[in-house]
């Protein structure tokens, strides 16, 4: 069984496939067939591509819309999430995004003289879908960045766990399909501190950090993702702000919390949950794996040490334990 | 008669006859009023009523949920899962696959 590995850009973001084919499959044309895919997401869901059907979606005449498949996909599962994380997760932040200054694609946003626009609380996610259409709140624009690269993880996982056991990462968001010749997926967790932006004097200088994670985690078939504030930060006038707005303030998320990494059967789900988890602050992080089915977390206080949840602690012992056994 | 005489049997007849009239008109009242006196005083019987035991009070019936409300419990005391330390990595660590960080 041979490992096919590709890696490109794509939805502002580095993309890692990774398939485990056996001898005979077309695992190279798998491989393409679902960068294309992967291209044709952003396509879809891009906020920066003016003729994106999300972009088509967010005209502000909250009139009835014809929907692909995929966007009515991901407006219901969007919808369920809203109402799971009770509102922590909200892509209607779109205008509060854009005031804070994200208002173009991660790469060109620039550093500003001038102090982030007052924020203010947005109106609630909410939209209606029948049969083929879909409808936004009259004036209502949304930001589906928070959750389409997981369920673009999970879509092309499934479509290539077809040929054999499948990786596909999205910035680091991750879904796992399949068992790979060495038992467990092993995935790294980013230490919070290594950051080119950040202006924490607390922490050790990255030098000192190079190359080392936060954690080894063996994983399973599921999804994996991270959440944190020490990337996606520019700054504005004299403070940094950060991508993680709280949709309760319209502002970047004010939190205990530097990163959150969640494991869950769906990759969508453990980007949704790791960016509410950050967003609710570390006692209601830690009550979240007790109450949502399926959830594991790794969280790192601002000060303290990072602490896991009971299925993540197994994870990152056998993660531990594998490399012994490799290096055996 | 003298004028004297005259005055003093008149001033007689005056208390005769108002006396006579109060006699007669507490005579008439008297009569007239005795009926209505007779009907608002009942006989009393002749021996007092037996007392009556009243049924004994039930207790409350028990409390239970409204039907079509949900009932919500209430503790001080709510479960959190254990969270604990990560396990320390190795002096070197397995290679990994990939990295999951903030996207």
């Amino acid at each position: 069984m041979l490992a096919h590995e590709r890696s490109f850009r794509v939805m502002g973001t580095d993309a890692r496939l990774v398939l485990h084919a056996a001898d005979g499959v077309d695992a190279v044309g798998a491989i393409e067939r679902a960068e294309d895919g992967a291209r044709a997401i952003e396509s879809r869901f891009s906020r920066f591509i003016e003729t994106s059907e999300l972009s088509r979606l967010n005209a502000p005449d909250g009139a009835w819309f014809d929907a692909s498949p995929e966007l009515r996909a991901v407006l219901a599962l969007a919808r369920d999430l809203h109402r799971e994380t009770e509102g922590l997760f909200d892509p209607a932040i779109l205008p509060a995004l854009e005031r804070a200054g994200y208002d173009t694609s991660f790469e060109r946003v620039v550093p500003r003289a001038e102090p982030p626009a007052a924020p203010r609380r947005e109106r609630s996610f909410d939209v209606e879908i029948a049969g083929d259409q879909v409808r936004l709140a009259p004036g209502l624009r949304i930001d589906l960045g928070g959750i389409v690269k997981g369920w673009a993880a999970d879509r092309l996982a499934d479509e290539l766990a077809a040929h054999g056991p499948a990786l596909v990462d999205f910035g680091g968001d991750c879904a796992l399909r399949g068992d790979p010749p060495e038992g467990w997926w092993i995935v790294a967790v980013e230490r919070s501190d290594r950051s080119d932006l950040s202006d924490r004097s607390d922490l050790p200088e990255r030098s000192e950090r190079s190359g080392e994670p936060l954690s080894l985690l063996a994983l399973g078939p599921g999804g994996v993702a991270t959440s944190g504030t020490n990337r996606r930060r520019w700054r504005t006038g004299d403070r940094w702000s950060h991508h993680l707005l709280d949709p309760r303030t319209g502002a970047p998320a004010e939190t205990d919390l530097t990163q959150v990494t969640a494991l869950h059967p769906s990759a969508a789900r453990a980007e949704v949950w790791a960016k509410t988890a950050l967003i609710a602050g570390g006692a209601a992080a830690m009550a979240l794996p007790g109450r949502v089915a399926g959830l594991e977390l790794v969280v790192v206080p601002s000060a303290g040490v990072p602490l896991a949840s009971a299925g993540a602690v197994a994870a990152a012992t056998r993660g531990t334990r594998h490399g012994e056994v490799a290096r055996a | 008669m003298k004028k004297k005489e005259l005055g003093a049997s008149l001033r007689h007849g005056l208390v005769a006859g108002s006396l006579a009239g109060c006699i007669a008109g507490w005579g008439a009242f008297a009569l007239h009023s005795r009926p209505a006196v007779a009907d608002a005083d009942p006989p009393m019987p002749a021996a007092a009523s037996p007392l009556v035991s009243l049924p004994p009070v039930p207790d409350p019936p028990a409390l239970g949920a409204l039907p079509g409300f949900v009932t919500r419990q209430i503790t001080t005391n709510v479960a959190v899962p254990a969270f604990r330390p990560l396990p320390p990595l190795p002096a070197r660590p397995a290679a990994p696959r990939t990295t999951t960080r903030t996207s």
